[in-house]
């Protein structure tokens, strides 16, 4: 985290479980005064965005449906798109943040933001969105057609 | 993603696109069969499966297609005359003999292949009886002396949309050609035929292990009258799964399985449609008159109910019984023993009622009160509890008792909306009554089951299987 400090109050650093659990566990009568947790594997302007997020969230009271499916179904919410409109290399380090501080809410939105990248191109335009070598011999490339063909059916 | 790079194809093969695979229709499955197995890859030049199929572990079926017969044609009301192979072939381009090599190739050459699924199938499908050529009286669907080690987690087999089709033999003939063990049997809206199921005998040599099957919305048909003989095919079965239980003799496929004396495991829908009753008032009444006898039965631990060490009731909510009964009398039950046992005491009383409005509005408080009646046994006078007592939720929990280990699993709860008239504001109402009771609650709430029994373990999961209530063992 670069050594930097980022004061929150509790309600918003308790969108992280992680942290939530570490407040707990450490406090069980509850916060009598300031409280420093280090998060060693999320950079400072990572951090920064993270936290900026949980602002925003602070009062949104998320479903704690564990149903994957219904989670998957559900649209992103338009001020995380939003906010999610950041280069590749920061969006990829919100999701792996996310993943860590255990922000579900975010690593979702996160993750859907990717998949819209995907849907819906073609593997030459996918490895151009995301920088990606071609190693496939074009032989491989024709066999690769023809084993997926099923898959065009479903 | 695949098509991108090597890498990209590894992972999305290995864990997504050939790992659990959905064929819709059997031209998708003729399409993958054709590319990734030997036996029709001659299209490809193919002399061995493909890497991709060692990746797989669960399949999906729909529909599969049927064997011909001149005498197929269904005749509706005398005028049409459909042959569903014809269609079948047309639409998907697959014939029974090409999905059969298909299926069997699966089985042999998918070594990770761990849940098969087949949906739809036709009353007309089934497995051919004989299997691998093979005319021996042995199995008719296994070679003979051919010895395999193979298991099978889960076999799901449902019938099409609106039929009802007996279970036979034929069904799961051609797993069973090369599997040995199957973990889990689950059958939906089949007909249970215990003559039929009675009538196959594994021949000796040969050994099928089925460890639990499931029945879904299964009718039995218990036309022998000798219910003590067991299926050779069940055999081995320790676990029974009755879910969607429709009518009272559905339950007798207990007694059809209990017969092979290995049975350990019961589980029992709670909201299957056979255990409630609807009243005048459209309500869905738990029949305690009929059923409090039969769990009595099954939990006896005695005759055919030796064996049964376990018993787990899903979707259980008559937890909710006793707020039923105080919503329905217009008076909470602790008020009833107030009165019995002090009188004077009308001022208390409505502070009582007061709390259960504001508890209405904030219904994530628990109302301990309501679970009071347990301790005191007065209220029998009440009109609506003054039914002998093996008719009640406490006879029904102290029924339960014997039983070695009882396991409820709470049932989901749809969420409760409440709209605001005046304003329009609204508030969706979240379950929390039952699963925020503490463990003192839940002693007052089960005191019929706990103490009936000390040696019961019994243990209340909620919606997600996590245990919210446990009592061991001689545990006080």
């Amino acid at each position: 985290m670069n050594g930097e400090r980022f004061p929150v109050e509790p309600k918003v650093a308790e969108k992280s479980v992680l942290i939530k659990n570490m407040i707990r566990d450490l406090n069980p009568d509850g916060l009598q005064e300031d409280f420093e947790i280090p998060t060693p594997n999320v950079r400072a302007n990572v951090m920064n965005k993270v936290l900026e997020w949980c602002t925003h969230h602070k009062d949104t009271a998320f479903s704690e449906d564990d149903d994957d499916d219904a989670r998957r179904a559900s649209p992103v919410d338009e001020w995380d798109k939003n906010f999610l409109k950041v280069d590749q290399e920061m969006l990829y380090e919100i999701i792996t943040a996310a993943n860590y501080l255990n922000i579900r809410p975010l690593l979702d939105s996160g993750c859907k933001v990717v998949a819209e990248m995907i849907r819906n191109k073609s593997p030459v335009e996918l490895r151009r969105v995301f920088n990606i070598v071609n190693d496939f011999t074009p032989e491989e490339e024709l066999a690769l057609k023809k084993e997926n063909e099923w898959a065009e059916d479903r | 993603m695949a098509k991108t790079c090597r890498t990209f194809k590894t992972i999305i093969y290995k864990h997504v696109l050939y790992a659990r695979m959905v064929f819709p229709t059997m031209h998708s499955f003729q399409k993958y069969t054709e590319y990734h197995l030997p036996h029709l890859g001659l299209k490809f030049q193919l002399t061995a499966p493909s890497d991709c199929v060692n990746y797989l572990q669960s399949v999906v079926l729909v529909n599969p297609p049927v064997r011909p017969r001149k005498d197929m044609g269904t005749n509706i009301a005398g005028s049409y005359i459909i042959d569903d192979n014809d269609c079948d072939i047309k639409r998907s381009g697959l014939s029974y003999e090409d999905f059969l090599r298909s299926f069997n190739a699966i089985l042999k050459e998918a070594y990770g292949l761990k849940s098969i699924t087949i949906n739809e199938i036709s009353p007309h499908f089934a497995f051919p009886d004989t299997w691998d050529d093979d005319k021996g009286g042995l199995s008719k669907f296994r070679k003979r002396g051919q010895k395999m080690k193979k298991t099978l987690n889960k076999l799901q087999l449902s019938t099409q949309s609106g039929w009802t089709v007996p279970f036979r033999l034929g069904h799961i003939s051609g797993i069973l050609a090369e599997y040995d063990t199957i973990n889990e049997l689950i059958l939906r809206n089949f007909i249970v035929d215990d003559i039929k199921l009675t009538s196959f005998t594994i021949p000796s040599g040969q050994q099928i292990t089925i460890n639990k099957v499931t029945f879904m919305s299964c009718t039995f048909s218990n036309s022998s009258k000798n219910r003590r003989k067991a299926s050779e095919l069940f055999s081995s079965v320790t676990s029974v799964q009755l879910s969607s239980i429709l009518s009272a003799n559905d339950l007798s496929m207990i007694d059809f399985m209990k017969a092979n004396h290995t049975l350990l495991n019961l589980i029992i829908d709670f909201d299957s449609p056979v255990f409630y009753s609807v009243n005048e008032m459209g309500e869905r009444l738990f029949d305690f008159i009929r059923f409090n006898s039969f769990f009595k039965l099954v939990c006896s631990g005695q005759g055919g109910y030796k064996s049964v060490k376990e018993l787990i009731l899903t979707n259980f909510d008559l937890f909710k019984h006793y707020i039923h009964v105080h919503k329905k009398n217009g008076r909470s039950l602790a008020t009833i023993t107030e009165e019995e046992e002090e009188e004077g005491k009308e001022e208390e009383e409505e502070d009582h009622e007061q709390q259960d409005n504001n508890r209405e509005q904030s219904p994530s408080d628990v109302d301990r009160r309501l679970w009071y009646p347990h301790i005191n046994a007065n209220y029998t006078e009440s009109p609506i509890l003054s039914r002998p007592r093996d008719d009640t939720f406490d006879a029904l929990l102290s029924n339960l008792a014997p039983v070695p280990s009882l396991t409820f699993i709470l049932k989901v709860r749809p969420e409760l909306v409440h709209t605001c008239a005046r304003c329009g504001f609204t508030k969706t109402e979240v379950d929390t009554q039952i699963t925020s009771l503490n463990n003192n609650d839940w002693w007052i709430l089960l005191s019929p089951l706990l103490h009936a029994n000390e040696s019961c373990h019994v243990k209340i999961m909620n919606t997600n299987f996590q245990v919210i209530f446990e009592r061991f063992p001689n545990s006080t």
